[in-house]
């Protein structure tokens, strides 16, 4: 089979559509989703100058959205794709993974990858069918929820779409405004729905009719129905498929390492545990191929919550009662918000009231830890950047209007807000993760959770290459385990796979490089090696590192929120741990030296002119004749 | 003397309890309230053999040869930490 992977690139502005094919040797690069988007991101954003010129809502910025190699397939949980370009939520790299239908349904449209650039003159959507695009007006879309706007396009085009859509708040460039696909399969890291937003773009819809072609259809039968058995014996699986990730909160809270009123506490309530979250379920749903079943269907109407959001929106905004937390994820998910960040925002922002930085002279009324009401109604004015939500709306771009002691209380990385509800004070892997995580502070680059496993030591050094020091406290051998983490986690989001069945996340088991590599030889035909394709992990982490670099990054920003270093964590078995300042530069010392990285955290100029010479292909198939669309 | 078990997510479904109160000789360490909690509900040994728990006393965490005094409070929490 001769692997095809068609793309289209969208001009909005002039309405110009050019359809063709990713190079091969791109392919075998960086196989598809993040690792492909990466490639991308760096062409588009320095083939129009200096990338630092082109703010996130210049039409010039590109959006990528980009389908895992094996999305779509009948790999197991091969689902998800990557949304990228820069993001106007931190100004430098911004990426966000999604699962859900969509992804599988715009292969099936025929393609594997969008590249939008420019701005339409008024609100379009995009439909995708039979390996045609059509911009098409977003006649009466522009304003409304999520949910109603997705609702409407099934009526426009048919029960069998698929759409990604804005909400309000990525129509008002908020700037922390995800894109939505289902009532809550969020790409929703790095406000890459108030980029969609900026291009006038409410939605794209996919109407899949076609067949992803594979290379061995009976080969990849067969490691489908092998791999699912020995996933479903899994218990991680199996307790996920039951409780899914609400089974996070009772774990952390016990320990004492849940964000709490913006990372003052580090415990909370009962009232947020998986048990009291399962009263409001009526069902478990899954993702395209999933083996796992994690998200719940709540009976408020919504999906989810998902443990980041009853942390983020219960926990860290002191709301303690159960259907208030699951109102509130209804709430940011029809409003197309990234639970993550507004979590962290208000929480910020709460903290601020607390302190009396910030007075009811700026916010309108008081900001309380726990008021559900007022909670409620900021949300929605940040969405529609109305009173004190204009303010918020700026995410962490928001300290501009505060005093500048404010910053000292903001839990973000790189400017983006921490993606999850663990403090990350007391397991200094998990501290380093969000520290060097390319995106900014965020779990789902590398998060080392099997530190928290207590693994023989044999079985540790099997894993992660090498002997490490098992103390998951301690500073020794993290830039190890890091390294480890962001390249399997960097494949995973090429091929399109979900965390949830891949090692290293959440068990030493699930699928690994050598379950990768024979699944992408049954779909695709290329063969890799466990080595060759870490290696593409490895050239992911490197071009994100460029990227970034080209907006001004330096060692200076792989760093934690003050507090972090400043505030020994005040209870339960974590007590008294927060982040010695001198060991944290000795991690980052490791972590740069695992890379390969200079020890100012650079990509040495041989890899720079490697991977610069691999992405000249995507100029040269530009220039190429683009099929008919 | 008298422990009190509380049982976290997902231990407890094993038995369909949250909370166990077992009654243990003194000087008991962690690791004889494990073997005794798998004795007496062998469904929840099925699952301490698959995944052995990380064991906390009040706020805590200890290893199995810590000794327990009356009125202990025992949490036996899954080890994850995901996200």
């Amino acid at each position: 089979m001769n692997y095809q992977s068609p793309i289209a690139i969208i001009n909005l502005s002039n309405g110009e559509i050019k359809i063709t094919s990713t190079p091969d040797e791109l392919i075998r690069a960086y196989l598809g989703g993040r690792g492909m988007n990466m490639a991308y991101l760096r062409h588009y954003l320095r083939a129009q100058g200096n990338p630092c010129n082109i703010d996130a809502f210049d039409p010039r910025n590109p959006l990528i959205i980009g389908a895992g190699l094996l999305t779509g397939t009948i790999a197991p949980n091969a689902a998800r794709f990557n949304v990228s370009a820069r993001s106007p939520e931190s100004g430098i790299l911004g990426d966000s993974n999604c699962g859900g239908f969509f992804a599988a349904a715009m292969r099936k449209a025929g393609f594997d990858r969008l590249v939008i650039l420019g701005r339409a003159q008024k609100p379009s959507c995009l439909l995708l069918e039979d390996g045609k695009v059509s911009l098409l007006p977003a006649d009466g879309l522009w304003g409304m929820n999520v949910s109603e706007a997705q609702e409407q396009l099934k009526v426009r085009h048919g029960a069998g779409t698929v759409s990604a859509v804005v909400g309000p708040s990525g129509e008002k460039l908020v700037r922390m405004a995800a894109i939505m696909t289902g009532k809550k399969n969020t790409a929703g890291r790095c406000g890459m729905g108030a980029v969609m937003g900026s291009k006038n773009l409410k939605a794209i819809v996919a109407r899949g009719g076609n067949t992803i072609e594979v290379a061995q259809k009976d080969a990849l039968r067969a490691l489908r129905l092998q791999q699912q058995e020995e996933l479903k014996n899994s218990k991680i699986v199996q307790v996920l498929g039951k409780v899914g990730t609400p089974l996070l909160y009772e774990v952390s809270n016990r320990l004492g390492a849940i964000r709490t009123r913006n990372s003052q506490d580090n415990f909370f309530e009962d009232t947020l545990n998986a048990e009291e979250i399962e009263k409001y379920s009526d069902k478990m749903l899954a993702c395209t191929s999933c083996v796992v079943h994690c998200r719940h269907r709540n009976t408020l109407g919504g999906e989810g919550p998902e443990y980041s959001t009853i942390g983020l929106l219960g926990a860290n905004i002191g709301i303690a009662p159960t259907e208030q937390v699951i109102a509130l994820n209804n709430l940011v998910n029809d409003l197309g918000l990234d639970a993550s960040s507004i979590g962290t925002i208000i929480a910020w922002a709460m903290e601020l009231y607390q302190r009396g930085l910030i007075d009811d002279s700026m916010t309108g009324a008081p900001l309380l830890w726990g008021d559900y009401e007022t909670v409620h109604a900021l949300i929605e004015d940040i969405a529609h950047r109305r009173g004190f939500g204009e303010v918020l709306a700026e995410s962490t771009q928001s300290a501009r209007f505060f005093p500048p002691e404010a910053r000292d209380y903001l839990i973000a990385v790189k400017n983006l807000p921490q993606s999850d509800p663990h403090d990350v004070r007391y397991f200094k892997g998990f501290a380093l993760g969000i520290a060097v995580a390319s995106r900014g502070a965020d779990h789902l680059r590398n998060r080392p959770t099997l530190e928290v496993f207590k693994l023989p030591d044999e079985v540790r050094a099997k894993i992660y290459g090498r002997a490490n020091d098992p103390d998951p406290t301690g500073y020794k051998d993290k830039g190890l385990i890091i390294a480890w983490s962001d390249d399997i986690f960097a494949v995973t989001d090429s091929l399109g796979i979900c965390k949830f069945v891949t090692r290293g996340f959440n068990s030493p088991h699930l699928l690994g490089y050598e379950e990768f590599c024979d699944l992408i030889a049954a779909s695709t035909g290329f063969e890799y090696t466990p080595e060759s394709l870490r290696a593409v992990g490895r050239r992911t982490l490197d071009t994100e590192r460029l990227i970034n670099a080209d907006f001004g990054l330096t060692r200076a920003d792989d760093t934690l929120p003050k507090r972090y270093f400043d505030d020994p964590m005040p209870a339960r078995q974590t007590k008294g741990h927060s982040i010695d300042r001198e060991q944290f530069q000795n991690m980052l010392d490791e972590y740069y030296m695992e890379r390969g990285w200079d020890r100012d955290g650079r990509v040495s100029a041989e890899r720079i002119a490697e991977i610069d010479n691999l992405i000249t292909v995507i100029a040269r198939s530009d220039s190429d004749e683009a099929i008919p669309n | 003397m008298k422990i009190n078990v509380r049982l976290a997510e997902p231990f407890w479904r094993a038995v369909g309890l949250r909370e166990i109160e077992m009654t243990m000789n003194p000087a008991s360490r962690a690791d004889d309230l494990l073997a005794a909690l798998c004795e007496q509900y062998p469904s929840l040994g099925l699952e301490f053999d698959q995944t052995p728990p990380h064991i906390f006393i009040g706020d805590v965490e200890v290893t199995g040869d810590a000794l327990m005094t009356d009125g202990a409070r025992v949490h036996l929490v899954w080890p994850i930490a995901g996200g």
